[in-house]
């Protein structure tokens, strides 16, 4: 009797791991047929299969169908799984007490997410960028998050018109031949928390866009390789439309507003918006300069009073700064004088 | 207190009132200039701020600038219809005697000549300010319309342009600015003679003292050689 009681807990502990295994057969019984289709929530067909070699070179290859699909309690299960709560495991912590990860929390307040919570059915869920059985770390080459693949194979997917003009513009045609630093879609837009364009926390936001642009195209380490310079960011900042941006103007000209954000190409292109042929119609838009002519693109747009390059205007700058300096010389010399001889007088006055 | 004819009239009231609005809008107009040049000091950004922000700072800029313009009309209107100010404009005009009475100021005031130079109304220093002054006016003035109409002006003239009357804007209004705060304010405030204020933006007169000092020639037009 004795030896019963310690035998069996032994044969179940031994045979726990075959029971897991076959559990995960049972569900690949009807799950592992290529044709298995179910109904999605509009009452559309859609494919059911699971092919068991993505889920176990997945992530998450080493869990089983129950660790994510807790609603099956029972074979067969009920028709509408319930969608899979990622947050479950990806919490703060090991354990779920102590709340959601913080991508999640980023989420749940960015465009993505308030739409979720509308019922926005076009919403996307983190199965919907992440991938869901066949989930992969983004460090790793296959998978949607890989910074190369994030455009194409993530944001794209629903951002079509978008990812169509990026891959046109210098970014996306940098990005696209396997250069890793040239900006994707997180880079300006971040992953999890992103906002729309006119929500004032979003960091594509009118006031919040040129940080954006300068923290490469202020970093003269990253410009060089392309053979940039780092000045455009100096040179904006001191015009009118810098200033004002700076102090918190929304409806002056930022580096989007001449340049494009998706569609970014360099002044030689003639599809360009600051080609210089295509400069009148990007400066005489309606809010900006209406009525802009040719005389736009005569000249540069980041003047550079201190460089040599800027012509007439750097003489003219380093002229009036050297008058300016000589008469005030000129001006304390003589009120020096002037000012000892008038106080000698008034001296002489007393005596 | 001296005795009423002890006095001379030198500004009547409506220049004295033209003067006031001058170095009001001139206030206003290098505080809100200068924020605009230095906004990067925190200063700047604290009276930006109290300028109800950096386009307000504009209108605010514009404002003043043409209450200045309506000043420098005054003036020219004066000249040309007023007699008093045709007569002045006439003596403003530099003549020979300008430059000698300069150097002659120079050798006195280093201690060379013990006379100071016989000035008119208007001292060869006054004059310079005059002409300095006014022709600042006119190009801040007409560089200041281009900047105010950019779009209307560079229909007609190229970008560069534009940027180089940005340029000359700011740093004719710098030098202007500086020359009028050092010059100007030492003359009629720190200047020993009138030390702490010359009060004849106030009251329109002088002294005959201080214009027998002063304005010699003048005086002896007016008054002949008594010694008051």
């Amino acid at each position: 009797m004795t030896r019963v009681r310690f035998i069996l807990p032994l044969c179940l502990f031994l045979l726990l791991p075959m029971v897991a295994g076959a559990q995960e057969q049972r569900c690949l019984m009807c799950h592992g047929k290529r044709d298995l289709r179910g109904t999605d929530a509009s009452g559309g067909a859609r494919s059911v299969y699971v092919s068991e070699e993505t889920l176990r070179g997945s992530a998450h290859g080493k869990l089983s169908c129950v660790d994510c699909h807790l609603d099956v309690t029972e074979l067969p299960h009920g028709k509408r799984l319930k969608k899979v709560n990622c947050v479950v495991c990806h919490s703060k912590g090991t354990t779920f007490d102590k709340g959601p990860a913080i991508e999640y929390l980023v989420y749940r307040d960015s465009v993505h997410g308030r739409e979720m919570q509308k019922g926005n059915p076009k919403a996307p869920d983190c199965a919907t960028c992440h991938g869901s059985h066949d989930v992969l770390s983004h460090i790793d080459i296959r998978s949607r998050g890989y910074r190369l693949n994030i455009p194409d194979k993530m944001c794209g997917r629903c951002h079509g018109q978008a990812l169509a003009a990026y891959r046109k513009s210098v970014h996306g045609r940098f990005s696209g031949k396997g250069d890793i630093n040239p900006p994707i879609c997180t880079d300006c837009h971040t992953e999890h928390g992103i906002r729309r364009t006119i929500d004032p926390f979003s960091t594509v936001y009118a006031t919040n866009v040129v940080a954006m642009c300068v923290k490469c195209h202020g970093d003269f380490s990253v410009m060089k390789r392309y053979g940039k310079k780092t000045e455009e960011v100096e040179t904006y900042y001191a015009s009118f439309h810098g200033v004002a941006t700076k102090f918190g103007e929304k409806n002056i000209a930022h580096c989007v507003s001449c340049h494009g954000y998706h569609e970014i190409k360099p002044r030689d292109d003639v599809t360009s918006s600051i080609n210089p042929a295509n400069l009148p119609r990007t400066c005489g838009r309606p809010k900006c300069h209406p009525g802009a002519t040719s005389n736009f693109a005569k000249g540069n747009v980041h003047v550079n009073p201190k460089s040599r390059d800027s012509g007439v205007i750097f003489y003219v700058a380093f002229g009036f700064k050297w008058l300016t300096i000589t008469v005030l010389l000129v001006l304390f010399v003589h009120i020096f004088l002037d000012f000892a001889r008038k106080l000698q007088e008034k001296k002489k006055k007393r005596i | 207190m001296a005795d009423e004819t002890d006095y001379v009239q030198r500004f009547t009231r409506g220049e004295r009132a033209v003067h006031v609005l001058l170095f009001c809008s001139l206030i206003i107009l290098s505080i809100t200039g200068l924020t605009l040049k230095y906004h990067e000091s925190w200063l700047a950004q604290w009276i930006i701020k109290l300028e109800g922000g950096v386009l307000f700072r504009g209108k605010i800029h514009r404002l003043a600038a043409v209450v200045l313009i309506a000043t420098f009309a005054y003036h020219l209107l004066s000249i040309v219809f007023t007699r008093r100010g045709h007569e002045f404009f006439q003596q403003m005009i530099f003549g020979r005697k300008d430059l000698s009475d300069f150097v002659e100021l120079i050798k006195h005031n280093l201690g060379v000549r013990k006379e100071m130079p016989l000035f008119d109304r208007f001292t060869c220093i006054e004059k310079f300010q005059y002409w300095a002054a006014g022709l600042a006016v006119i190009l801040l003035g007409l560089s200041g319309f281009m900047l105010w109409f950019e779009t209307l002006f560079m229909m007609v003239f190229p970008k560069w342009l534009i940027d180089l009357n940005h340029l000359v804007h700011s740093f004719e209004a710098t030098l202007g600015f500086l020359v009028l705060v050092v010059w100007h304010l030492y003359n009629v405030h720190l200047n020993p003679q009138v030390f702490p204020m010359s009060r004849s933006w106030l009251t329109g007169k002088i002294s005959k003292e201080e214009m027998r000092r002063d304005h010699p020639l003048e005086y002896e037009r007016l008054y002949g050689n008594d010694k008051g």
